[in-house]
């Protein structure tokens, strides 16, 4: 094996397995709720558990790109950003690693449970329909024609 | 001597036949070769003793025991100075016991080997 593999196999254990793991959040494209340098508690997490607005976390690449789930299709997720409402991301279900459960910023934690994170959620999933609403159905059938093409 | 996997400090993933293991107290991570992959799978099953590996792999592969077994107990060795296993009550590990099975090996022997790949950093998750 080597040694790229490796690392990326052991950041994935260390994300999804080691207790009280340092993972800290970069960029800014989940703010205000999640900002830079906040920590991040990151849980495993089944498919079937995933509802829509969780914010999950997966595999690209040798990153670990983290936003908020805006569908859930048949084997794969449509993912959106709370600060930029007009961009989204697609993510097989295979790439899915866990779901954000809290954020820590200067020593007070919010949890997924929060009224203030609900509070996120629901305006950013209504900011997503509203920018999304007539482009998005015809990106995704791009996207899905795209997938079945290079499955071939 | 007997030995068990430090299960509360360490968490591994084989891919390929190739495990790799992070060590969440040093931070380190490792991979092991196909050899010291089977030997965990092993040791994951199960407490062994290191004797009782090497019995096994020498028959299977028809090699001359007190080599084998030298490079089984340096192994172990090195699995249990990087805080993956630690030894354990004999009378304990007896009745933990589990078969050991030559049967599903389909690799040429190479003598176990364990390879330090780095330390854990903080990680990030890319909002980007």
């Amino acid at each position: 094996m080597n040694r790229e593999t490796a690392t990326s196999i052991a950041k994935e254990l260390q994300l999804l397995k080691a207790p009280n793991t340092d993972v800290m959040f970069h960029g800014l494209s989940m703010e205000p709720l999640l900002a830079e340098g906040d920590r991040v508690q990151v849980d495993p997490v089944e498919i079937k558990d995933i509802v829509i607005g969780d914010i999950i976390t997966y595999r690209l690449d040798d990153k670990f790109p983290t936003r908020r789930v805006a569908e859930i299709k048949l084997d794969y997720l449509i993912l959106c950003c709370d600060n930029w409402p007009t961009v989204y991301f697609h993510a097989p279900f295979t790439e899915v690693l866990g779901r954000v459960r809290a954020r820590t910023r200067d020593g007070v934690t919010l949890n997924c449970d929060d009224p203030e994170w609900e509070k996120r959620k629901r305006l950013a999933l209504r900011n997503f329909r509203l920018e999304t609403s007539e482009i998005l159905p015809v990106r995704m059938k791009e996207w899905v024609l795209k997938r079945l093409r290079n499955s071939k | 001597m007997t030995y068990q996997i430090t299960a509360d400090q360490v968490a591994s993933r084989i891919l390929d036949g190739e495990a790799v293991l992070i060590h969440y107290g040093s931070s380190e991570y490792f991979s092991l070769n196909r050899a010291g992959t089977w030997v965990w799978e092993a040791l994951d099953a199960s407490p062994r003793a290191d004797g009782d590996v090497s019995k096994v792999l020498s028959a299977h592969f028809q090699l001359d025991e007190s080599e084998t077994g030298g490079q089984i107990q340096a192994f172990f060795r090195e699995l249990e100075e990087a805080g993956l296993i630690s030894s354990v009550d004999q009378s304990q590990a007896e009745a933990a016991a589990v078969q050991l099975d030559a049967s599903g090996i389909d690799w040429e022997y190479d003598p176990p080997q364990l390879t330090k790949c780095g330390d854990l950093e903080t990680l990030i998750l890319s909002g980007e």
